[in-house]
């Protein structure tokens, strides 16, 4: 899956408990493998000058063009992860947004206290975008319905989880997927007893 | 324009061309893979290639460059490095060719199911 990042993203109030960022390997490869496409591209279609139809060097020229955008976007994200997801005293926030398939904006707040259940989940199978899905997501179970739009801001959204599975894609740049998990569930289990008591 | 390049050069456009064959092969894999799948009743993945266009267009760039590559030429692989750029840009099924007879191929459908009405 494609995803583009920003790095627009907006702490909420409150230090956060858990930061998870962007893997910087994937930005790193789109930047390398546009790269070596713009630089060996550029220099064949010099090269090979007037034996290529104008048509095609139009053509040509416009998507190295564009791929030389690509390149500056993956050295950014590079430098500079966007962050995915935080956990803080309140819930997780979510940074994701499918419309565009970004990290971006103020984020969703999942309230702890709202959580029932949390899952590393594989999906496979279409989503309601009409879109293939083959992720390992962390799944949060709801107790009742979220009161921002799920589809919106959940990776790997399948029509069954309704408004009340949202999920957040395991695959970050911070730390691996089972760890992720481990840390999320102390932070929920901890929240949800201090709250009991 | 015939502009002699130095070595390095020609090395990155090789890089390139290597790149662009190995887009060119995902592209062909994956319709493959997905209806190799769909024959054996196995969940599928995706058919659609992520990378249009860009395979067989750097492919054919870098093999009108490479024709008269001093390497290619000096070792007389002038012609295996044609036939392999020829197949890897046939194969490319994010390719435009194969975008143009995806499109003649849904018209003739459309036109078939209209004159069978």
């Amino acid at each position: 899956m494609a995803v583009h990042t920003s790095r627009s993203n907006l702490m909420p109030p409150g230090p956060p408990l858990l930061q998870v960022h962007y893997r910087r390997s994937l930005s790193g490869m789109i930047a390398g493998v546009a790269f070596i496409l713009v630089v060996g591209g550029g220099l064949a279609l010099l090269r090979a000058g007037a034996e290529v139809p104008q048509p095609v060097q139009w053509v040509a020229w416009s998507i190295l063009a564009l791929m030389l955008y690509g390149i500056l976007v993956g050295v950014r994200q590079l430098m500079t992860p966007p962050l995915m997801f935080i956990a803080n005293n309140e819930g997780i926030v979510t940074y994701y947004l499918s419309d565009h398939n970004t990290y971006t904006g103020t984020g969703a707040l999942i309230p702890w206290a709202n959580i029932s259940s949390i899952a590393l989940e594989r999906r496979r199978g279409v989503t309601s975008s009409g879109k293939m899905a083959d992720v390992w997501v962390i799944a949060c179970t709801l107790n009742a319905n979220a009161e921002f739009d799920v589809e919106k801001h959940s990776s790997g959204y399948l029509a069954s989880d309704a408004q009340r599975v949202i999920c957040l894609d395991a695959f970050t740049g911070t730390i691996r997927r089972e760890e992720l998990l481990d840390r999320l569930r102390l932070l929920w289990q901890d929240k949800v007893i201090r709250e009991r008591i | 324009m015939d502009i002699h390049l130095h070595p390095l050069i020609e090395l990155c456009i090789w890089v390139a061309f290597i790149l662009g064959g190995f887009i060119c092969i995902t592209n062909f894999s994956l319709p493959v893979r997905y209806y190799l799948k769909v024959w054996r009743k196995q969940p599928q993945g995706p058919n659609v290639s992520p990378i249009p266009i860009l395979g067989s267009l750097t492919v054919y760039l870098t093999l009108k460059a490479l024709g008269s590559a001093p390497l290619v030429t000096m070792l007389g692989a002038s012609l295996s490095v044609k036939v392999l750029g020829i197949v890897l840009i046939a194969i490319d099924m994010g390719g435009i060719h194969w975008m143009i007879f995806a499109i003649v191929l849904q018209l003739l459908r459309e036109i078939r199911k209209r004159l069978v009405r």
